[in-house]
């Protein structure tokens, strides 16, 4: 601010006429005028009418007079004829700082130099600690010898200019420091200002661009935006911040955020405007990379290949790097011992059939150190690297002369692979880069262990679903309403293929038996009522019209307040189990009713002969006199006959009894001729009209059994082929050794033969065939009987129906040997 | 009446299988004079009451080719069919009950006791057919 003590200036005027007026008024020489001279109080009305704080002081710099502007620009009242200098409170020089002691101030100088002290500012503080920046013009007065008589002192208080020129140059400052671009424009968008800031970001200096229109920093396809901002200037309008594009000196882009407002002349017209750009390059990097990571997340979320999020990484992170670097990830097996993958969009095929398979050794490469000392592990030239001899082989031709591996760690702290990046050239890493992939690792980290843990989950659900299928079981969700969720081995069980379950009720229903559908209905809605477990059975029909078993078991999941929420269960196709229930019960019903029929037989088979027995003895008894001798001898030989059969009826049966499938029985040297012979004697006792005919080789080897058993069978076989054949055929039995272990005899009747079904049941213990029933009474107990005794000695037996009509029992005993005892 | 049915003796057809039996019934019911035939099994007992005329049917219910109850069923629709009185190893009283037969002697008896009984039930046919 101008302070030069030029003529012009009015408050020098004001100084100059005050300090004449002072003297032609004879100011004191003592210092005091006259306080009832007229003149004085003319004077001091005048002084106070000027409005400027004014004050006198004598030759000695004491205080003589002052108005009250002076008192209130100080802030007090000095005392008149005793404060020296200047009635401020407190003076400091314009730093706000340094005080400026009294007898040194501008006023103190004037007297003490008899000169008028001119261009000095100072600050005065009042004793309310306000301060006034004020100027001083303190001019000496003379008595009428000329000799000093005084001064005289004009404060003008600058505060306010001094104040909006303390904020001109911080403004100034604040824009000159400034990073921002800071750009003023007139109306046609003249460039009139430009910051360093502005240098900066755009290239150009101020003198290259001021007075050149701001188009030249504006992308051609982007001119329109300069339009519409002068457009709403020239309104009057401030324009938002908007982020766009502009272009450098040098011609690359840069993002910036722009805003406008107007700029006003005095009169509020507006004449121009003025443009902040602040450059966003970095915060639009960084929200790219936060971009990537948050696509590669998503990928990961969706269940894309590892493969391809791992791809996206690296693509990604090529692409925004600054340093024209090429990446790679490795994955590492599931015991760290090699490399099993690599992901290397950008690098030679060369480089990843190089690494796939690879083992982890320190001497392989700057990614094998990573993952032995789970550190990052950079090179700065491949080529001169003594670490890894190797490497350089085939990384050099791959393009890869320096770089870094950063190990991937999962979440347990173990390395799951290596993230590298790699420079065509030798050179240090960039920091940059160093902390992109520090960044990007982490992602890629979660990528690997979230798909990791989803294969480990799906294998495990695999295998849930093949013991499931496995078990013929499977889990359901009801909401309690119409959704109805089922695992895959229940929609199977249901006969759904795949995804053609509804996911209903409805769907559910419909496969249910119509004759299940109410109770099961009844028993889902009975454990929703009373908050009980569900468990029912019900048939289910499938498409096939198959029917099948299910037991369903299910339980509801409450929700906080208590309120039932879903019901979750399983089922399970017990279909086998159900038949196999049904099998039994038949088999017992069977049983049952075969112990009854058993019992009728054994009754009959028991009783009748009982019956002949003590009818004869009584008659015997009673009438013995009065019969006649061969009426007599008939009945003792039919009480000695039926007393025989009673005795092959219990000891059938106990012999069916007493040997089990399994047991064997001791077995002896026997001959089977005798034992034949005797049976067939004893039928031709009982039965006389009866042929029985015997043929055997010549030599018949010796055989091992018991002979009662044998006896037994032979006896149960021809009884058989008597009963079961008309009275004059003949019955004939075949004995030949059979092969070197066996002898083989055979029973034949031309009787009334067997049906196919008959061969299987027929040695079933109380079988008796359609025909065999309509023939002859029994129990069905001799062939049942034969069975077992043969396999109990090791032997077999077995029934044919011939053609001709007629059957053949044919059983092997085996032939005796010595080295068997 | 009763002078009457002991004038004539009853005439008993008895049908069993078993050849034994048969021996031993036709002995006791012969010595005690009644008129007794045999047969064994019901086609030939069909057979015997087409030739004759019988007062009583001893019947045996297990028998091969035609059983006793296909035999009862065969005569009961029959003119003046004989009375049956039923011989059976098991379930007699049921049979008896369910067929409504004039009586069932379950085996084993006394041959007196099957006698007595063909003759009671003999004489209360004649009075009914008298009546």
């Amino acid at each position: 601010m101008e302070t030069a003590a030029s003529p012009d200036n009015p408050i020098e005027q004001v100084a100059v006429v005050s300090s004449r007026l002072l003297r032609l008024l004879e100011v004191p020489r003592h210092g005091s005028y006259r306080d009832d001279a007229g003149d004085a109080r003319d004077y001091r009305d005048f002084v106070e009418a000027l409005g400027v704080a004014v004050y006198t002081t004598d030759a000695h710099g004491v205080i003589t007079s002052y108005n009250t502007a002076a008192a209130e620009l100080w802030g007090r009242e000095p005392e008149i004829g005793k404060d020296l200098w200047c009635g401020s409170w407190k003076i400091y020089h314009l730093d706000g700082v340094t005080p400026m002691p009294h007898d040194q101030c501008p006023m103190a100088i004037c007297l003490k130099e008899e000169r008028p002290v001119r261009g000095i500012e100072a600050i005065a503080e009042r004793p309310d600690g306000s301060r006034i920046y004020f100027r001083p013009f303190p001019t000496p007065l003379y008595d009428d010898v000329g000799k000093l008589a005084g001064a005289v002192n004009i404060l003008v208080d600058v505060t306010e200019s001094k104040q909006a020129e303390l904020a001109s140059v911080h403004l100034t400052a604040i824009v000159h420091s400034s990073d921002d671009a800071i750009i003023s424009k007139d109306l046609d968008g003249v460039i009139q200002s430009w910051n360093p800031g502005a240098e900066r970001i755009f290239g150009y200096t101020a003198d290259e661009v001021i007075g050149r229109s701001i188009r030249l920093i504006i992308p051609a396809e982007r001119q329109h935006e300069e339009d519409a901002v002068l457009a709403r200037i020239r309104k009057g309008e401030y324009v938002e911040p908007f982020e766009t594009v502009r272009r450098r000196k040098d011609g690359s882009e840069v993002d910036v955020s722009l805003s406008v407002s107007p700029i006003r002349n005095r009169a509020g017209e507006v004449v121009g405007a003025s443009k902040i750009a602040h450059d966003v390059t970095e915060r639009k990097h960084a929200e790219s990379l936060i971009r990537y990571q948050k696509e590669a997340l998503e990928m990961v979320t969706q269940q894309a290949p590892l493969g391809e999020v791992l791809d996206f990484m690296v693509r990604a992170i090529e692409g925004h790097s600054r340093s024209g670097m090429t990446a790679a990830i490795h994955l590492l097996n599931a015991a760290g011992t090699h490399f099993v993958s690599a992901v290397a969009p950008s690098l030679p095929e060369a480089y990843g059939d190089a690494t796939e398979g690879l083992a982890v050794d320190s001497r392989s490469g700057p990614c094998c150190d990573a993952v032995l000392s789970a550190q990052p592990v950079s090179t700065v030239d491949v080529a001169q690297d003594r670490r890894w001899p190797q490497f350089a082989e085939f990384a050099l031709p791959c393009g890869v002369r320096a770089g870094l591996s950063v190990p991937i760690f999962a979440s347990r702290g173990d390395v799951v692979g290596t993230f590298a990046i790699y420079y065509r050239e030798p050179r240090e890493i960039s920091p940059e880069d160093e902390a992109l992939i520090g960044v990007v690792t982490r992602t890629v980290a979660l990528a690997i262990e979230r798909r990791q843990a989803e294969e480990a989950l799906r294998e495990s659900e695999d295998r849930f679903q093949q013991a499931a299928r496995g078990a013929r079981l499977g889990a359901w969700e009801w909401d309690l309403d119409q959704k109805l969720v089922w695992t895959e081995s229940l929609q199977e069980i249901y006969g759904y293929g795949p995804e053609e379950f509804p996911g209903t009720i409805q769907a559910f229903t419909e496969r249910l038996h119509p004759e299940d559908r109410e109770s099961a209905f009844e028993l889902v809605n009975r454990a929703v009522d009373e908050r009980s477990e569900l468990d029912f059975e019900a048939r289910i029909i499938l498409p096939s019209g198959e029917v099948r078993w299910l037991q369903s078991r299910g339980q509801l999941v409450f929700r906080a307040d208590g309120a039932p929420e879903r019901m979750v269960g399983v089922s399970m196709d017990i279909t086998e189990r159900k038949q196999a229930e049904e099998a039994a019960r038949t088999a017992i019903e069977q049983s049952i009713a075969m112990k009854d029929q058993f019992l009728g037989l054994v009754s009959h088979e028991l009783r009748t002969p009982i019956t002949t027995i003590l009818g004869n003895a009584l008659i015997l008894l009673r009438r013995n006199d009065k019969l006649q001798e061969d009426t007599r001898r008939q009945a003792l030989s039919d009480v000695a006959n039926e007393a025989e059969r009673l005795q092959r009826i219990i000891e059938n049966l106990l012999l069916l009894t007493r040997i089990d499938v399994d047991e064997h029985v001791d077995a002896e040297p026997l001959r089977l001729q005798p034992l034949i012979a005797q049976t067939v004697e004893a039928l031709r006792l009982r039965n006389p009209r009866r042929n029985v005919e015997v043929s055997h080789d010549e030599e018949l080897p010796i055989v091992q059994g018991q002979s009662e058993l044998l006896a037994l069978v032979i006896e149960n076989l021809i009884t058989n082929a008597d009963k079961y054949s008309p009275p004059e055929s003949n019955i004939e039995v075949l004995v030949q050794a059979n092969g070197r272990d066996d002898v083989e005899v055979c029973i034949r009747d031309y009787g009334i033969g067997l049906d196919e079904s008959d061969i299987e049941q027929v040695f079933t213990p109380f079988y008796r065939s359609a025909r065999a029933k309509s023939q002859a009474k029994g129990i069905g107990l001799g062939l049942a009987v034969c069975k077992r005794v043969m396999e109990a000695q090791g032997g077999s037996i077995r029934a044919v129906a011939r053609p001709d009509g007629g059957s053949d029992f044919i059983f092997n005993v085996k032939r005796y040997r010595e080295d068997d005892e | 009446v009763a002078a009457a049915a002991s004038q004539s003796p009853p005439r008993v057809l008895v049908i069993d299988d078993d050849q034994a039996l048969l021996r031993m019934l036709r002995l006791s019911m012969a010595s005690e004079g009644l008129e007794v035939e045999t047969a064994r099994d019901g086609v030939e007992g069909l057979k015997r009451l087409d030739a004759n005329p019988f007062d009583v049917v001893v019947l045996d219910l297990q028998m091969p080719r035609m059983d006793g109850r296909t035999f009862f069923h065969e005569i009961a629709t029959r003119d003046h069919p004989p009375e049956i009185v039923i011989l059976s190893a098991y379930g007699a009283e049921q049979a008896k009950r369910e067929l409504k037969v004039a009586a069932a002697v379950p085996k084993p008896f006394d041959p007196d006791d099957l006698i007595a009984t063909v003759r009671r039930v003999a004489a209360r046919k004649a009075t009914s057919n008298t009546n």
